[in-house]
Formats: structure tokens, sequence, C-alpha cells
């Protein structure tokens, strides 16, 4: 009788084991839904309207998926994503991808609400993030060492960061590193002597943004071009999109979505071209 | 009947040889992508080497080595005590009714998904650290506190396991000598199920060097060799998390090579629970 | 053969009765443990013999739903009164089981144990505790034995010996053993025997057996009892050639016919 159950027990084990064997195989990216994967500050906007879309036009699935924009860049080109998502400009070694702006995006610089630091100018910016300047007080904050928040390499927030910010400058090995705007944000929310880099449109009021070389993030100021840490959000096919890719791409310029993605902080691409 | 036997009996063989063949293939993989550069920087210099830039061809993997080995060990330092206080507190001490229903609470623990753990260890734990010890409170502390608590069921069953397999008669033994109930538990049932235990514990340490996602929220992820507990640090397996989407050439290769790493320290302990398993199995 | 001191009263139960849950196990038992004597206890299986043996040393006090009414006292004391400490009368009344049990720890150990757990530290005393806790359990005289051996390693018959060895160790006034000899083989059996009897001149013992042989070898007095209750007590001799009970003699001579 144990013996038997036993081998029950065994058969079910054989038949999960082979079932996951079978559907692993079976389950390519772009069986059914349009995979969109990439960047994961690009990823909720883009979630967002992703829903809107399936629920308008019936019958089609996307899947967004975040991984990085370097990683959704390399996605599209290996074709295990139909569109790729970025937060950073194309290197020149990806130039030869079909690139397609949805919006510009500001990086604001946040603390702690309690810190009275309030602005910073871009090189002193620089210095926190090189170790060069390791004290709140070197900067007419209160006393407290500097708790600098960087992103992971390969994000594209990082990307832009490194770029407008540090220039040739490294990021010094003592930050602590996040890999997501979430548990960034979270930080910096919960200690007086953080400093931390997320996009505009995901600060919420638990943290105070810095304003830089006199410029505070606004929206206006985003669009004005006065701001100087913007970067865009891009979705990138390999070659010219196909019918699917560009009926997802084309809607995400319609009026309403462009609306959607101003209420959500952003810089809709229409705004940019206008200015 | 003899057909379906053998029938049952052939497709369970299938089904074993092919899990058996996924992982092997998985090592395999894992080690031809890795073994390349350890070898082209020489073995010393990546397992020795303090500095990791990738991008710009250094591939030191010290700092994540010391910064597994640190978080390991405390949450070790953690679990061990109170994942074997618990295996005593519910087999030798806590009403039957209690022990019912704390069980299944603390086999529930295992079903929490990381991410939970590791936003709890962000909102709570980490800002508790930073304002009573001071340091960024990302740190190794922070880590271990948290993976101690993620391995709490695993080195709390094993060791119940254990303490369970103590023969009463031990128990009878060491009472008629005038001993109390703690007596008996640590002078004759702790000491007899030292082996189990010891299995327990290295099983919990399995769990704990594996683990990512709540590791990567909490540890600060700062490649640097720590040099103290509040310090943040980078262990391996953040390191594959956090690089491998992006990661291309060799680059890429080094993350294999820290999954080799990784790959071998898992196995040293398995092998040296194993080899504990087989020594108490002999001794009965 | 009864030794020089005997005939002083160790052990008295009054009216003891006791229950496991709705169970009535014991009825109203009344009964005198002479002291440096061997006395037996014997009945059918399930009668209540380990149940008696173990009032004596409060080792029931953990089954669930064991109650008591009556007394039992140890030289006067009531064992079961509120200034006994149950650590206290277990080191006085020690305890031999039924299948050897010593911890799996070496020897030493295992005879040190006592001693230690109660809280002697001093070397040179507990060499000497060692040595004279296997001389007085037979174990020091087989010689032969790495003291450092594990005690699973030794023959059973050597096992129990040195779960006797360990009970002095700890210097009982009292020895119950509940069925010691019955894992053993008849070489052992004896040599357990033997050492009861020396035992006997210094510690008073309480041996429950199935075995009406060894009753009628190894024991001065014998109980015998019937469904929880004690039918008849009295010198093992005169208990077993002439009982006053017509139930002691029926079931003495199905045991021996
Ligand atoms: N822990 C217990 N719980 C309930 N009943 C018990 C327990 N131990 C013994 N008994 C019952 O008490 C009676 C006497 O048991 P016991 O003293 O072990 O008998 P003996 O040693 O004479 O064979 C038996 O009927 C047995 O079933
Ligand atoms: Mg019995």
């Amino acid at each position: 009788m144990a013996h038997h159950r036993r081998s029950h027990l065994l058969l079910v084990m054989a038949i999960i084991a082979g079932l996951s064997i079978g559907v692993a195989g079976c389950r390519g990216p772009q069986s059914g839904g349009l995979t969109v994967a990439g960047s994961t500050s690009v990823q909720p906007l883009v979630e967002h309207l992703a829903e809107r879309y399936m629920a308008e036009h019936h019958g089609e699935v996307v899947n967004v998926q975040g991984s990085g924009s370097t990683a959704g860049i390399r996605a599209a080109v290996s074709g295990a994503a139909a569109i790729g998502m970025a937060s950073r400009e194309l290197e020149p070694t990806e130039r030869d991808l079909h690139r397609f702006l949805i919006a510009q995006d500001a990086i604001a610089v946040i603390v702690h609400p309690a810190n009275p630091v309030k602005a910073l100018r871009r090189e002193q910016l620089r210095d926190i993030y090189a170790r060069r300047i390791r004290d709140w007080q070197q900067l007419g904050g209160n006393p407290g060492t500097i708790n600098f928040i960087t992103r992971e390499e390969g994000s594209g927030t990082r990307g832009a960061f490194q770029e407008i910010v540090m220039g040739d400058a490294e990021i010094s090995a003592d930050g602590i590193v996040q890999d997501s705007t979430g548990t960034v944000r979270a930080i910096v929310a919960g200690d007086r002597n953080a400093i931390g880099y997320i996009s505009l449109g995901m600060v919420t009021p638990e943290v105070a943004t810095i304003s830089l070389d006199e410029v505070v993030p606004t929206h206006d100021a985003v669009i004005s071009g006065q701001y100087p840490l913007t970067r865009p959000f891009l979705l990138v096919t390999s070659g010219e999109p196909g019918p699917r890719e560009r009926a997802f791409m084309d809607y995400l310029h319609q009026p309403a979505c462009q609306a959607i993605i101003e209420e959500e902080g952003y810089v809709p691409s229409a705004a940019e071209s206008r200015s | 009947m003899r057909l379906r036997e053998f029938v049952i009996e052939k497709l369970l063989f299938i089904a074993a040889l092919s899990s058996l063949a996924v992982l092997a293939l998985i090592a395999v993989f894992v080690f031809i992508e890795g073994t390349p550069i350890m070898l082209r920087e020489g073995l010393g210099s990546f397992l020795l080497g303090a500095k990791w830039a990738p991008t710009k061809g250094s591939f030191g993997i010290l700092p994540m080595i010391m910064g597994s080995i640190w978080v390991t060990v405390g949450a070790l330092l953690i679990a061990g005590p109170v994942g074997v206080a618990c295996a005593v507190f519910l087999v030798e001490i806590a009403p039957r009714q209690v022990a019912d229903v704390v069980r299944p609470a603390i086999q529930l623990l295992a079903g929490i998904p990381s991410v939970v753990y590791g936003f709890i260890g962000i909102v709570v734990l980490v800002p508790f650290i930073r304002e009573t010890f001071g340091g960024p409170g990302l740190s190794i502390l922070s880590a271990a506190i948290i993976l101690g608590v993620m391995v709490l069921p695993t080195v709390i069953s094993i060791a119940q396991n254990a303490l369970e397999a103590v023969p009463v008669e031990y128990k009878q033994g060491a009472l008629a000598l005038g001993c109390t109930h703690w007596q008996t538990i640590l002078l004759v049932i702790l000491p007899t199920a030292r082996t189990g235990l010891i299995t327990a514990l290295v099983l919990g340490m399995g769990r704990a060097v594996g683990e990512t996602m709540a590791v990567i929220m909490v540890v600060g992820n700062a490649v640097k060799l720590p040099i103290n507990p509040l310090d943040p640090a980078r262990t391996l397996t953040s390191n594959i998390a956090l690089e491998m989407a992006y990661a291309a050439g060799a680059h890429r290769e080094a993350l294999f090579a820290t999954g080799v790493v990784l790959f071998v320290f898992i196995m040293i302990l398995n092998a040296l629970a194993n080899m504990r398993l087989r020594r108490r199995g002999s001794h009965r | 053969m009864v030794s020089t001191d005997s005939g002083q009263v160790k052990i008295t139960a009054r009216g003891l009765s006791l229950f496991y849950g709705s169970f009535h196990a014991l009825k109203s038992v009344d009964l005198d443990v002479q002291s440096r004597t061997i006395t037996a206890i014997i009945g059918p299986s399930g009668c209540g013999k380990s149940t008696l043996l173990r009032t004596f040393n409060r080792m029931n006090d953990m089954v669930p739903g064991f109650r008591l009414d009556g007394e039992v006292r140890l030289d006067g004391q009531d064992i079961y009164g509120p200034q006994m400490s149950v650590s206290v009368l277990r080191k006085r009344v020690g305890m031999v089981f039924q299948k050897p049990n010593p911890f799996p720890f070496s020897i030493r150990d295992n005879v040190l144990f006592g001693p230690r757990a109660h809280g002697v530290t001093d070397r040179a005393y507990l060499e000497h505790i060692l040595e004279q806790s296997l001389r007085g359990s037979g174990l020091w005289d087989d010689g032969g034995f790495d003291l450092d051996t594990p005690a699973q390693d030794l023959p059973l018959g050597a096992q129990q010996q040195l779960c006797i060895a360990r009970l002095l160790a700890v210097e009982p006034e009292v020895i119950l053993l509940d069925e010691p000899c019955s894992a053993l083989d008849p070489y052992s059996t004896l040599h357990i025997e033997d050492l009861m009897r020396q035992l006997s001149e210094a510690y008073t013992i309480v041996i429950v057996t199935h075995n009406m042989q060894q009753a009628a070898r190894a024991s001065d007095r014998a109980v015998f009892m019937l469904l929880g209750s004690m039918v008849e007590e009295g010198p093992t001799g005169r208990l077993f050639t002439e009982p006053h009970d017509e139930r002691t003699a029926e079931y003495i001579m199905g045991r021996f016919g």
C-alpha cells in the first residue's frame, strides 16, 4: 500500500516534469501577444497605455516587461521582444534600429523632505557621486555623511545621469546601488542623509526634488528646455516596424494618449516637437 | 498489469533522467560560458581581485565573494540559534494545540515572496539600523537579518525532524537521573540531535547563499570590500542579477564565471550536508 | 541472604490509587517496601506493575490525564507533597529501564552524566565516581573497555550494566528496575541478577519482572498484582510455595506449570 502510494506520487511528479518541459518548449515570446521589453522607467507608462490599447482593440495582447534599457534594445535586436523600450539616447552602435520617441522625461534629483539643501550645481552633484564631497555640511546642510544612491549599470536613468552629470568622472563604487525607481525612492524617503535620482514622473511627496543649476524640475522647465537633466523615452524595433507594431506605436501618438503621458508627469513627444 | 508497470517504470526513469539532464545541461552551459574568462584573467586575479569594473576590463570578484560570505554567515548566526530554539519550543515545550497552529504558520513564512521581505527590509529594518547603529542602513547586517528570517522555515523544519528523531528512552533516562526538563534538552536532546541540527544549518546556508531578490533590495550592492557589518556590500547572486540583463562580451562571461563560483560554493555546502547525513545514517 | 538492617521500611504506599484519564490503573494499593531488600513485583501483563514502580520516582507525572489518590512516602516523607523536589527525589530513587538506554555518548560521559548535571566539576572527584560506579556495576571487573568507546558499541548486557553504573554515580538510595533483563540473553541475565544481589547490601531494590524463575531466584520479597490491585505480599519463598490467595496460586501454577 505504502509502495503503491509512493509510485503514484512519483508518477505525478513525472507528469509535472514532463509538462513543464513541454510548456517551456512551446512558449515563444511572439506567440499571441506583442512583447514590449526594456527600461523599467518606461515600463509603467507603456503598461498603462497598453491596457487602454487592449481595451480598445479586442483580441490584441500586449506584454510589457521591465528589464533595463540596454537589455530592451538587445531584446529587440535578437527578436526576443517585438519592441524594445529605452530611457536613454541610442548609442552609436545602436543607430541602425528604428527609433520612435514617445515622451521626454526629466530625471529629478531627490532628497529627504527634511533636508535643508534644496539646490545644487551640476558640479556639486557630480562631486557627490564621485565621492569628492562626502558630508552635507560641505553643501550648507546639517552634518551627516551623504548616502548617495545610484542605479545599476545598464539602466537608462543611470546612463543619462552619467552622460549629463558625471561626464568623464566615474560614479564611486562606495555608492548604494538599487535596480528600481521604487526602491531608490523608498530609501530616500526613509533617510535624511540620502540623495538619489529618479524619473520626474515618479516623484511623490515622500521625497523632495532639488533644483539643478537653479532650475526647479517642473513640467514647464522641461518643456522649455531649461532643465538640463532630461532623456528621451524611446521605443525601438529592429528594422521597419511590422503592421502590428506600427499600429501600437501610432496609437501612443494619438492625442488621448499624449494627454495621459502629460498627466503622468512626462513631456509628450508632440510637445517636444512643438517647442 | 505487468505491461502497465513496465511502462510506468520506464516513464519514471525517463522523467528522472530528463530532470538530471536539464540540470547537467545548465551546469555545463554555465561552466562553458564562465570558465574561459577565469583562465584568461587568471584564477587568482579573478577570485582575489578587489576591483570590479567590467565595462573597463577589471574583473575581480573578491568583494562579492566576501559579501556573500558575510551575509550568509550573518544570516546563519541569526537563523541558527533562533531556528533551533523555535524547533525546541515546538517539539519539547509547546502544548500540542499551540504547536499545531505555529507549525503551519512558520511554513507559511516560506511562501511569502522575496520581494515582500525585501520591501519590509527597506521600509522598516533599514531605517531602524541606520538610526540605531549608524551607516547607510543598507548593509550586511540588514541583509543578514532579512535572510535569517527567510531561511528560518528551512532551519526550523529540519531541526524539528532532528529533535523528533531523538529516542524518547534517552529523555526518560535523563529525567530518571533527576535532570530537569531544561537539563534534559541541553544535555541529551540537543547533543543527540547534533548532526541533524548541523544539516539544518547547512541547508539553510545553501538557501541563504542562493537568495537574490530580497538581498538586492537591502544589502546596498556597493562593489567594495566590506569591513564591518554596517557596510553595504554586493553578493555573488546580486551581482549576477543586477548586471546580467545588459552585460555583453567579456562582462557577460565574467558574470557566468561568478555563477561558476556560486555553483562551486553551493556544491561544497551540499556535499557537507550529505556527508553529515551519511555519517548519521551509518551510526544507527 | 537478607542483609543486616533490612526490616526497616523504606517506601510506604497507603490507599494508592492512580488514574490515566478515566482508566483506573492502580486500585487502593497498600505496600511497605523494606530497606536493603530486593522486592519483586509480579503479575500478568497490564496489571499495573510498571505503573506502581513509576509512582516511586514520579515518572508517571507527565502522562496526560494522570491523577493520584492516597500517599507514597520515602523515609516517611510524602513524595507527592509540596516540599518534595522531583529532581531530588529522582536522584534518591533511580530507575533502570526495560530496554538498555545509555546515551549516545562515551562510556565515561554516560557514567558522569548525572554528577555533572548536578554540578560536580572537580576532576579528581569525577574520576573517583567513575571508578566507583563502574566497579559497583561490575563493568570495571569485566575490564577491557576503553572508557571512550561509544556506549552503543557495547553488547546489550554491558549496556544495561552501564545504565546501572550511570545510576550509581548519582548515589541513589533506591533502585527501581522495570524488567531489566527482558532484552538480554540468559548469561547476561544471570550476571545482572548477581549484581542485584550485591547491590542489595547497600540499596533498596524493587524489580518488576515477568519471569517467575527470576523472581524466585533473585528476590527477598514478592508482590503479586492483578488488574491494578495488590493481591498479596510476602517473603518470596513463602509466596511461591504457600500463597495465601487463590489467585496468586493460580497465577504461579500457570506460569510454572
Ligand atoms: N501512559 C499511559 N496512558 C494510559 N494508559 C496507560 C499508560 N501506561 C499504562 N497504561 C495502562 O495501565 C495499565 C497498566 O500498565 P502497566 O503498568 O504498564 O502494566 P504492566 O507493567 O503490569 O504490564 C495497562 O492497562 C495500560 O494499558
Ligand atoms: Mg511493564
